[in-house]
Formats: C-alpha cells, structure tokens, sequence
C-alpha cells in the first residue's frame, strides 16, 4: 500500500469518527427540541481498490446521517392530536358558558326565580302595599338583568369564538407557509441520497402543530416535499399555498372560505372544527333553552297579569309589542305580533271610569282566532277612533312604528283586562313583562314608571292579591317542554345537560391526552435521545481511545526500536 | 544456528503482518465508535507485541551468540557474518522485515493521529456535556450516585 492510500483510508476514517462524534454532539444539544429526533451516522464499505494483487479493503466511509423515526407513529401522533385540539376547545367554551350560569349562587338564575316568584307571594298578602310592589320591580328587575346579562355573555362568547377562529386561519395560513418554505429547503438539499433530517424534524413538528389546528391529509412527494390538503384543496403544495380566508355570513360570524375561490373550506377536526362546534352548536343550544325559559315567563306571567287589576286605572296605555300588518289576524304570525300563539279565542273587558273612580261603561272584546279572525284593526275600530264611537270616553290607534294605543278622554280612566284569549299578552296591554326573549326581557314601561299598575287582584277590591297568587304558582306550573316540565326543571335540566356536555368533553379530552402521552413516548422510545445513553457512550470512548492512543505509542516506540535493529542501509 | 535464526526472522515477519492486518479492524473499530470491539482488538495486538518481543529476544540472543558480540547487532551487519549460501536469504528476509516494518509504523502513526484527534473530540464534549459535573460518571460511563456526605470544617 503507497503512503497516498494509508493517509486517505485515515483522512476517511478520521472524517467518519469526527462526523460520528458530530452527531452525538448535536443529539445532546438538541436533546430538549421540541419532535427533534435521534440521528445516527450510517456507515459502509467504501469501494475497494483493485490492485495487480487482487482486490484492497479501503475502509469504511459516512453513507448518511439518518433519522431515528418511525412515520407511522407521525401519523397517529397527527390523528390523535387533532381530536384533542377539538375536544380542548370545545372543553373551554363549556367551562366558559358553566361560569356564566354561576350555579348555585345567590346570583344565579335558579335564586333569583325563586325570589321573583317569592316576591308575587308576599304582594298577595299586602297588594295594596307600595313596598311589597317596589320589592317585586326591583327583583323583577334584576331577574331581567341576569337573563340579559347572561344572554351578552353567550352571544358575546361566539364573538369570542370568531375571534379564535381568525387567529387560528392565520395560524393555519403560517404554518401552510413555513411548511412551503421547508419544502423548498428539504428539496434543495436533498440532492442525491442526502437527508435534510434536522429541516425534516422541523416540518413534522409544523405537522404537528398544524394537526392541532384542522384535519388534513399528507403525502410525501418523490423530491422530498410534502403535499398537505384539506378536504380536497391543496394547502401546500411543494413551494406553494392556498390561503385561507374568512367571510361573514347572515349571522355576523366567520365562515373560513379559500381565499381563491371564496369556497367553505371542509373542516372535520382539530381546534377550528372544535371552535365552531362550540360556535354553532353547543352555545346556541344554551341561548335557545335560556330564550326558551325567558319566553316561558314573559308569555306566562303577561298572560295571567292582563287579567287582573292594578290599583289605578291607564289615563293612556301604549302596546308593549309592535303590529306589522294591523289587517291581519292577531293570532297569525303575519300580524308581526312575537306572542301570536297565545292567542286563543276569548274576549278581554274593558272598564272606563271616570275621575271620581265610579264606572262609566263596561265593554266586553271578542277575540276569535283563525282565518278571518281578530286583527288590530278590528280592536281598534271596536274601541273606537274617536272618542265618541266605539267605546265611549276612550279612542284606539296604531302610531307610526305599529303600537297599539288607547286614550281615555280627560276627566276619564280605564281598565283593561279580565283576559281570557291571550290577546293582551300577545299585544303586550296591561302586561308584566316587555322583550320576547333572554336577551331582550325587561319589566313593562308603566309598571316601571307607576308600581300601582301591578295587577295583583282578580277582582278589583281592595285587599284582593289573587291574581299575584295566581302568578307566583306558576312556578309550579308545568309549561315548559311539552307541559311536562315546571321552569325550574327546564333550568335545571339545562344545567344539567351543560354538566354532562362539559364532563363528556372534558373525558375525551382526557383521553386524548392520555393516547398522545402514549404516542409521544413511543415516539420518545424511537427517536428520542437518551443524555444517559449518550454520556455514557462519550465515557465509553473516551476510554477506550485513550488505550488505543497508549498502545499505538507503545507499538510506535517498538517499531523504531525494530527498525533500527533491523537496520536499514 | 542460523537456520534457528532463519524461522525466528520467519515467524516475526509472520507476526507483524498479523499486526498490519489488526490495525485495519482497529480503525474500522474507532471509526464505528465499537468500543467493545475496540478493545478486544487492543488486547490482541497488545499479546501480539508480547510475542513479537519474546521473538526479537531471542533473535538478539541468537545474533549475539552468531557473531560472538555484545550490544546492539543489526540485520544488516549480521548478513556479513551469515555462512555465504544463506546469505540472500537473510538479505530477503531482512529486506522484507524491514519493509513491513516501515509499513506497520506509517500506519501506526496516522492510526494515532486519528485516535488523537477523536479523542480530543470527545474529551471536549464530554467537558461541555458533563458541565463540570464529570465526577458524576465512573469510568465505564455508569452515573454515580452522591452518598449525601456533609463534610464540615471542625476547629
């Protein structure tokens, strides 16, 4: 063997030892990098040479530095984490609205029911009482507030989830980038048999956290780069993206759309689906049931109020809901009127007293329902214009923005009520309440400005609180989900399907995690770097290096000793 | 006498290509970072040199005795004193004893060139990777537990 040939094996040998000792270099120091994994130096035979002796070893030579990872484990990895990021986000928007319902408090709906109701009890026993009056608007009031409040709260906390989906489709939209641009990279240094395998740990990781964020379907390409698509559109594609965009729809909220074609993207899992969930299914689903429970009373409480008596007669009384075609029948949806349901056929009193209190007249309005039926205009043509046709004393008009109003003449009063057709409530005349739902419900105006129009007697006499009896038995009335339930047991049935949605979602949330810790340590047992491991090879070496180094003077020192016995000439 | 002389120098030739040959395992040992294999190979070369110096003992032995002559007697010179039919024979001998010896040592000292210099790479990973914690390792690698002493200073 020439000199040339032994100083190139060690030039070899010396450049694969170096390059192995490199690597376990850069697994210590990456030992704690985020889906950094193990990389080994992969060595063989390098070619021999030929020689007129026959065929000379040369050595061992660096094939690759490969990566110690098993895709399969990627893949699962991927699946599962983006089913945890959907039940995560799904978690916290139910752990959100529990907070909002603040159950059990003195704040809570469930108290402050329980108080409104208790508050109609004590006006029966002193309805003649201004304190026991003011006590219920007061506590009528503040139940009004909390089922607004809490109405906000829910709608606001959609808002709050159309914020999260805008910062995830840019989340999306740059990691879509950093991928490309890893593409790009891989490719470029990918050139023969070489592996980029730290730019490669870099793109899973990038997998990864993109798996968290939305499902999507991935496909590595012969050149090295990675084809991500999601329900069918290419997000990255070699060096190129698609980027997602957001439009708003009827309701005021993001819809995710391509930014090319304006197309919905198709989202199946991952945070976003897991946001939007929250979004369109599980608070909406809370708001109707809380509108539900809202409209309950609303509707309940107007209609056993407009048959009672307060203790002061309407100088002028102004419908508390707005008609939008007076021609058509009260109890059409058509009248616009948002209580049409309620009403039955029946009639309502009407009582016109004058200033002294004796009564005038006493006129009785049918109502009849269906086709042909009770409109406004009918009411309004029975009580009259004017104040001399019709009922005397007293004129009936609908304003410009589609309230019904009915005047008494000066030196006259009048009372509206003994309601059996459901017509008052559904007008919002002589009634409680005002707002047809959660977020709109609130004590009626004349109640707000003169408590005296608290119709707590059935009868009119002085003393008489049956018809505020009448209303605080409503609370155990069963009229809500089909009459089988009272409100109380709707609210209570709603929290507890919020309790077990949050606790269904919070176990597959812990699930996940419990199947990703799982993954992430069969992956840590593949591709992980063990420090221990490592540092005890480094020793190991170390050792045995040392040796060789003393052995290979020692021989050195010996063949100079030989050579010189041997003599040269 | 010298045809004893003649298989010594025979043998040792045939030793030290045994040693050219291990050296070609022993780089493929670093270069693999095979520390077992490593030493198992030490430890051949290392019985190799005990015979190849019991060998050159006896050679020098048999010289002095040859040529009735103390201190150091070289090959060459011996060829001189060597009965004139085996005379080529010690000069082939000689020639290719030298030869491959010359071989061994070039491949000995890039040999250790690369195990110093590898050695240096590890010796300087293992101080950044120990971080001054290097008493914490024994000398197979194996972590030592600390026994917890306090030792305090005592007037």
């Amino acid at each position: 063997m020439s000199g040339f040939a032994g100083l190139s094996i060690a030039m070899r040998a010396l450049r694969a030892a170096q390059m192995s000792m490199e690597v376990s270099g850069h697994n210590i120091a990456n030992a704690n990098t985020p889906g950094y994994s193990r990389q080994r130096v992969e060595l063989v035979e390098s070619l021999p040479d030929l020689t007129p002796w026959g065929v000379k070893g040369t050595g061992v030579e660096i094939s690759r530095i490969a990566r110690v990872r098993e895709e399969y484990l990627d893949l699962q990895l991927r699946n599962e984490t983006k089913l945890l990021g959907q039940w995560e986000e799904i978690e916290k928007f139910l752990s959100r609205l529990e907070l909002y319902f603040n159950e059990p408090s003195d704040e809570g709906l469930n108290n402050l029911m329980s108080e409104f109701w208790a508050r109609w009890q004590d006006l029966s026993l002193t309805p003649e009482e201004q304190t026991s009056r003011s006590n219920l608007l007061q506590q009528s009031d503040v139940l009004a507030n909390a089922f607004n409040t809490l109405y906000d709260k829910m709608q606001d906390l959609r808002y709050d989830a159309d914020e999260a989906i805008k910062s995830y489709i840019q989340e999306i939209n740059s990691l879509a980038q950093n991928i490309a641009s890893l593409n790009k990279q891989i490719r470029f240094y990918e050139v023969g048999d070489a592996v980029a395998n730290d730019l490669r740990d870099q793109r899973d990781e990038m997998l990864r956290e993109l798996s968290e964020l939305i499902d999507f379907n991935s496909e590595e390409q012969p050149d090295g780069t990675i084809l991500v698509s999601i329900g069918g559109v290419n997000l990255v594609n070699k060096v190129f993206t698609e980027e997602m965009s957001y439009r708003f729809n009827e309701e005021g909220h993001i819809v995710p759309i391509w930014k090319t074609n304006n197309a919905p993207v198709e989202i199946k899992a991952g945070k976003l689906k897991g946001v939007l969930d929250a979004r369109d299914n599980k608070i909406p689903t809370y708001i109707s049931r809380i509108n539900e429970i809202a409209r309950a009373i609303i509707s309940e409480v107007n209609k056993q109020h407009s048959k009672g008596w307060g203790l002061e007669a309407f100088s002028s009384l102004r419908s508390a809901y707005s008609i939008s075609d007076t021609g058509e029948e009260i109890s059409s949806s058509d009248s616009g009127l948002t209580f049409y349901n309620v009403v039955n056929d029946g009639d309502f009193v009407i009582t016109v007293n004058d200033d002294s209190g004796n009564t005038v007249s006493t006129d009785t309005v049918n109502i009849v329902t269906g086709a042909g039926g009770t409109t406004t205009d009918d009411i309004v043509s029975t009580i009259g214009s004017d104040f001399t046709s019709g009922i005397s004393h007293l004129r009936a008009y609908v304003d410009s923005d589609g309230y019904l109003n009915i005047e008494a003449e000066a030196g006259y009063r009048f009372f509206i009520n003994q309601d059996t057709s459901g017509a008052l409530a559904a007008l919002g005349l002589n009634t409680f309440f005002k707002g047809e739902d959660a977020g709109t419900i609130a004590v009626n105006d004349p109640i707000v400005e003169n408590v005296k129009f608290i119709a707590a007697s059935s009868s009119g006499e002085i003393g008489d609180g049956n018809n505020a009896v009448e209303i605080a038995q409503l609370k155990d009335a069963t009229l809500m989900d089909n009459e089988s339930a009272t409100i109380y047991d709707y609210y209570a049935s709603t929290l507890g399907v919020l309790g077990v949605d949050k606790k269904e979602s919070e176990n597959l949330k812990k699930g996940q995690e419990v199947l990703i810790t799982h993954i992430k340590n069969s992956i840590e047992d593949v591709s992980g770097v063990s420090l221990d491991e490592e540092a005890m090879n480094l020793l190991k070496f170390q050792h045995s290096y040392q040796a060789a180094a003393r052995f290979l003077g020692v021989i050195d020192e010996m063949l100079d000793t030989l050579i010189n016995e041997v003599g040269r000439r | 006498m010298w045809n004893e002389l003649q298989s010594v120098l025979q043998e040792e030739i045939k030793l030290h290509r045994k040693l050219k040959e291990t050296l070609g395992s022993l780089r493929e040992a670093i270069v693999l970072r095979d520390s077992v294999k490593l030493e198992e190979i030490l430890e051949f070369q290392s019985e190799l040199g005990k015979e190849i110096q019991n060998l050159e003992n006896k050679r020098v032995a048999l010289c002095r005795k040859l040529i009735q002559q103390e201190g150091v007697i070289r090959l060459s010179e011996l060829v001189e004193y060597a009965p004139k039919s085996m005379r080529k024979v010690f000069v082939r001998l000689r020639n290719e004893m030298i030869s491959l010896l010359e071989q061994i040592q070039r491949e000995v000292r890039v040999m250790r060139y690369v195990v110093r210099t590898v050695l240096g790479y590890v010796e300087e990973m293992i101080s950044i990777f120990t971080a001054g914690e290097l008493m914490a390792y024994d000398s197979t690698g194996s972590k030592v537990r600390s026994k917890g002493y306090i030792y305090s200073a005592s007037a």
